[in-house]
Parts: C-alpha cells; sequence; structure tokens
C-alpha cells in the first residue's frame, strides 16, 4: 500500500517538529516500518541530527531537497539511507533558503510541486513520509501541504505555541483550495509538556476544549532524554528504547497510525489490511 | 483558589483567542512571482511542460484536419498502447474557456489511448497564447511528416493556413518542404465537385486520378468522367487520355526538329529546331520563350497588319 505522507508544520520555531520527525521516524522503524523522512528545512536541523553538521554542509545540493526545487531531480538523486535502518532521508540543506519566497500560491509550478513530485514517484517504497518544514509559511511548507495527505501541527502548551495555529490553518484551507484538496489536519500535537506546570495546564485544557478531538491524546513529554538522543546522533528508540520518553514516543506512533487509519475509513479508502 | 484556577479565571481567553476561538479566517491571497535562481543541477532535468493528464481533460480540436479514423486501424494502436503504453507524448495546448486540455497533434494517439482504457496521458503543453493558425501549422507540418492524411483533408488543411497566413501555393510548399506540384494537385482536389470529391474521399478514385479530370473544363463533364473512371476502373493514364481526348487540350507530338502543342480554343504553340521530342528538352524551351515574353513591354506584341 502506498505510504501515508505527513507534513509536520507551525509557523512558531521550536514546539518540537524536528524532534518529533526525528524520534518518530525511529519509533516506527523499529516497528519495522519503512520511513522516508524529509528535510524541508534550508537550516537542515533534521539531517544535521542524523548526518552530523560537517557531512551535512559537505552534501552536494543535487543530492538534496535543493534539487527537489529546481525541477530537475530524480528520486534516486535526492534520497539516501541513513544509519538507521528502516529510515530513508531527503536530505536538507541551505541552498534550499532561495527557493523559500512568500505568497508560495503565485509560485512557478515547479516549485510548488517540488516535493509532490518525488513523494508520488516514491510512494509505493515506503510506510509513512514525514516532512518537516521550516518555522515559516512561505514555499517550502507549501510545497510540503501540497505533497501530503495530512498535517501535524506540534505545539508547546503556551502562548506561543498556540499563537501558530491560526496560520497554520489558513494555509491548510488555502492548499486545499488551490492544490490538493485531500489535505486535512490529523491533529494538534502538544509537546515540551510539563504537566506540574499550571499554565501548562490551563493551555491544554483550553485547546482540548476548542479542538476536541483534534488533539492528540499522547503528549509528548519534556524530557532530557530527547536532547540526549539528538547528541548521539540517535531517535530515541535506537537511544534509550525502556526510558518514559521512547514510551511516548511510541504511544504517540500508536495514535498517529489509528488516527490515519480512521481517516482512511472514513474518507472509503483501503485501510491497510485490506489493501495488502 | 489555586494558580491553576486563577489562570482559567484570567488568562484562559486570551489562551483561547491564540489558539484561534473567534478570530476571523483570512485568506491571505495577493499576486507575486518567484524566479528559481541557480543552475548547479547537472545532467538530468525534467521537461517542464510534460505532464500527466487525466484522458477527460483532454478533447480534440474542432480546426483538426484528420477527421477519419478507421476502428482498426485504431484498435491495433489501441492494442499496442495497452501493451507498452504511450510511448510518445501528445501535443496539448490548454484552453481557459473550455477548461480543458485541447489536443494540437496526437488526435489519433489520443483515440487509441481511450481505447486501451488509459486514465492519464503524458501531454506536451504548448506554452503562450498560440494563434489559430500557428496550432493548425504545427499540425500540418506533423500530419505531412506523417503523410498518412486523407487527400482531400490535407489539401483543405493546405488552403486554410494559406488563407490565414496569406501564402501562396509556392510558399505554402516552400514552408512545408514539399513539392510545387503537390500543393497544386492537392487544391486541384478542392475545385471539384462534390461528386467528384465524395469518390476521392472514399478511395474510389485516386488523388492523382483526380488531379486529371480537374483538367475538363465543366463541373458536368467533370462528374460524368469520374463515374466512367470509377466504372470502368480507369488508371491515372487512361483517364489522363480520357481528358485529352475530351479537350484537346495539352495534346502534344514532339520529335527531333519539331514539336506541336495544341491548346484550348483554336490556339498551337509550335517549336522547331529542337534537339530532341522529349518533355524536357520541349519545357526548356518553353520556358526560355516565356522568359522572352515576359520581358516584352505590354503594347509591343506585333499584330498582324498593326504596326508596332
Amino acid at each position: 500500500m502506498a505510504a501515508v505522507s505527513i507534513t509536520l508544520l507551525n509557523q512558531k520555531g521550536g514546539v518540537g517538529k524536528t524532534s518529533t520527525c526525528h524520534h518518530l521516524a525511529g519509533t516506527l522503524a523499529a516497528a519495522c516500518k519503512r520511513i522516508l523522512l524529509v528535510d524541508n528545512d534550508p537550516q537542515a536541523s533534521l539531517t544535521q541530527g542524523l548526518l552530523g553538521p560537517q557531512a551535512t554542509r559537505d552534501l552536494d545540493p543535487a543530492g538534496t531537497i535543493a534539487a527537489a526545487y529546481s525541477g530537475v531531480a530524480v528520486p534516486e538523486q535526492v534520497i539516501r539511507r541513513t544509519e538507521i535502518a528502516g529510515i530513508d532521508l531527503v536530505p536538507g540543506s541551505r541552498h534550499a533558503m532561495k527557493f523559500n519566497g512568500p505568497e508560495p500560491w503565485a509560485a512557478d509550478r515547479d516549485l510548488q510541486l517540488g516535493i509532490r513530485d518525488i513523494v508520488e514517484a516514491v510512494r509505493d517504497r515506503y510506510d509513512l513520509v514525514l516532512i518537516d518544514c521550516p518555522p515559516n509559511l512561505h514555499l517550502c511548507s507549501w510545497a510540503a501541504l501540497v505533497a501530503s495527505d495530512f498535517v501535524v501541527v506540534p505545539l508547546q502548551p503556551e502562548d506561543y505555541g498556540s499563537q501558530g495555529i491560526i496560520d497554520v490553518q489558513e494555509s491548510v484551507a488555502l492548499v486545499a483550495e488551490l492544490a490538493n484538496p485531500g489535505l486535512a489536519i490529523l491533529g494538534y500535537l502538544i509537546t515540551m509538556a510539563q504537566p506540574r506546570r499550571s499554565i501548562h495546564q490551563m493551555y491544554e485544557e483550553t485547546l482540548r476544549t476548542q479542538y476536541g478531538d483534534d488533539v492528540f491524546m499522547t503528549r509528548v513529554p519534556h524530557a532530557a532524554e530527547f536532547p540526549e538522543a539528538i547528541a548521539y546522533r540517535k531517535p530515541i528508540a535506537q537511544y534509550k528504547p525502556r526510558g518514559a520518553a521512547a514510551k511516548a514516543i511510541k504511544a504517540l506512533a500508536e495514535e498517529l497510525l489509528a488516527r490515519v487509519e480512521s481517516r482512511r475509513h472514513r474518507a472509503g479508502l483501503p485501510g491497510e489490511a485490506e489493501a495488502a | 483558589m489555586s494558580k491553576l484556577d486563577e489562570l482559567r479565571r484570567g488568562a484562559a481567553g486570551n489562551a483561547a483567542e491564540s489558539m484561534g476561538a473567534g478570530v476571523v479566517r483570512r485568506s491571505p491571497l495577493e499576486g507575486a512571482t518567484v524566479s528559481i535562481g541557480g543552475a548547479r543541477y547537472k545532467d538530468l532535468a525534467k521537461a517542464r511542460s510534460a505532464f500527466e493528464v487525466p484522458i477527460d481533460k483532454i478533447v480534440p480540436d474542432p480546426n483538426q484536419p484528420r477527421k477519419v479514423f478507421t476502428p482498426e486501424d485504431l484498435q491495433d494502436l489501441a492494442d499496442s498502447i495497452r501493451d507498452r503504453g504511450l510511448l510518445q507524448p501528445i501535443r496539448v495546448r490548454w484552453d481557459e474557456g473550455r477548461e480543458r486540455y485541447i489536443v494540437i497533434a496526437g488526435e489519433r494517439r489520443w483515440r487509441a489511448a481511450r481505447m486501451a482504457g488509459l486514465d492519464r496521458l503524458t501531454c506536451v503543453v504548448a506554452e503562450g497564447d498560440m494563434a489559430e493558425a500557428e496550432i493548425l501549422h504545427d499540425q500540418l507540418v506533423e500530419n505531412c511528416i506523417r503523410a498518412d492524411l486523407q487527400p482531400i483533408e490535407q489539401a483543405e488543411a493546405f488552403k486554410v493556413l494559406m488563407d490565414a497566413k496569406g501564402w501562396s501555393a509556392a510558399r505554402l510548399a516552400e514552408e512545408l518542404h514539399i513539392r510545387d506540384s503537390t500543393v497544386f494537385k492537392a487544391l486541384a482536389l478542392l475545385e471539384l465537385p462534390r461528386e467528384v470529391r465524395a469518390k476521392v474521399a472514399a478511395g474510389e478514385i485516386k488523388p492523382a486520378t483526380a488531379y486529371e479530370l480537374s483538367q475538363l473544363e465543366h463541373p458536368e463533364e467533370q462528374v460524368a468522367m469520374a463515374e466512367r473512371v470509377v466504372a470502368e476502373k480507369l488508371t491515372r493514364d487512361q483517364a489522363a487520355a480520357a481528358v485529352r481526348e475530351k479537350t484537346g487540350r495539352g495534346e502534344a507530338s514532339g520529335r527531333k526538329g519539331r514539336a506541336e502543342i495544341r491548346l484550348e480554343g483554336g490556339l498551337k504553340v509550335t517549336l522547331s529546331g529542337l534537339l530532341d521530342g522529349q518533355p524536357k528538352t520541349i519545357l526548356a524551351a518553353l520556358r526560355q520563350a516565356m522568359k522572352a515574353v515576359q520581358g516584352w513591354p505590354q503594347e509591343a506584341v506585333r499584330h498582324d497588319g498593326e504596326a508596332a
């Protein structure tokens, strides 16, 4: 069955987009899913967290996401294996920066479709495609939305994290109207949660009151092991598989897959079991 | 009151607003363009104007010269497409009014692909506003190169293109890289009466034969001769001979030293001093003569009994 493609998006920085991509991929790969990570952020943090900064800077742009935007890429050119079994990567590159222009709906068609073309070409080789985006809603994020079935919006349960929601919703609505009618928000994901803090409790309550089932039941807790794992260039499941942090990501992975399954069922699409 | 209660009381409204409660959603649409910089990516490039288009989004061009598709012909192509796919993209243009892609070249492939059950086709999309005549030019060039257009269709297309571009027959021939005579003969077909043209279209009379018929003066004669051709299964040469009999026109006898060409209305051209009776020798002499006459000033023709 063809892969489901999911964009992680919030125009607020530092909310855990890259971190969630990284750890989620590791957990899913450990469960034998075939994952394609797309590092769509010119900062290339996701790539650096897997290959290291030097190797990331040394990459030939022709083998990175930059090539997808210039419309010349053939998938084999831009997809590489990683050290983690089951995870392939389209590396990010600072050379993609120049494509990340504002007013993406008016951009050249090739730019808007750059990611979709790659994803479509390789959909049947993976179970999930996870696309990490920069903390803005310019062309790169737009292209990710054009290429995706679903959007997950990570946010901390605080004001800054919440402020990004409205703009994300508008972008999703616009992409759905103009380029990708099937696009839907899979859910809002609370990250870096410290449930003992009243402010976090209040924000979480308000979020759930506001968006109900659209908020993931699973919260990703604030945990020291997450950045530690990245310092080792590993996802949490490969770094400390039995800790609380890994358990949380495992619960997230299960909920993610369940939500996807349920949406596909509602849309009348074949479920995993039926399509196999 | 706990800290949490305080927060619920005093700040939950703000929190909700941050999350979008009661905030009016607007579309950020505005126009702008981004240009793609950089050309570092060597070797492979995707053809930017090639798309996979859903087959229902493609419609035939009403102006397309080719209108006859035999089912057997299409079936063969359809089978091939089913087995090997459509190997050659068709050429289309976007029509804003119809909201469809219109076939510029490749209607036969499109029809065959539909028969084969394809739901998408690879298309090269012609950019920009192509004027009708340019589109037809593209179609014609493609079709002429394939050389399997029906003769009347081809003739009609020649005429349309000539009219649209204001070209003479000679110019058209030059533009399409074909012989003058091909164009002249095709145009002559269009002058024939409907019944004769129908016979050509039906394959009962060959275009070359029909051309000979067009040498006849009157349409009724052309129709009658056409019927004779079909009934007696005349070849082109036989038809040509029959036509000459009727008109006495073009009857030429040539031998070494002398040639006589009888024309309409009692006119006769006599050549003497020829090396031989070959048509090309006679033609060369006639051309020289034409050149000479063309060079004469208007009133300088000497008539018997009249001063120059």
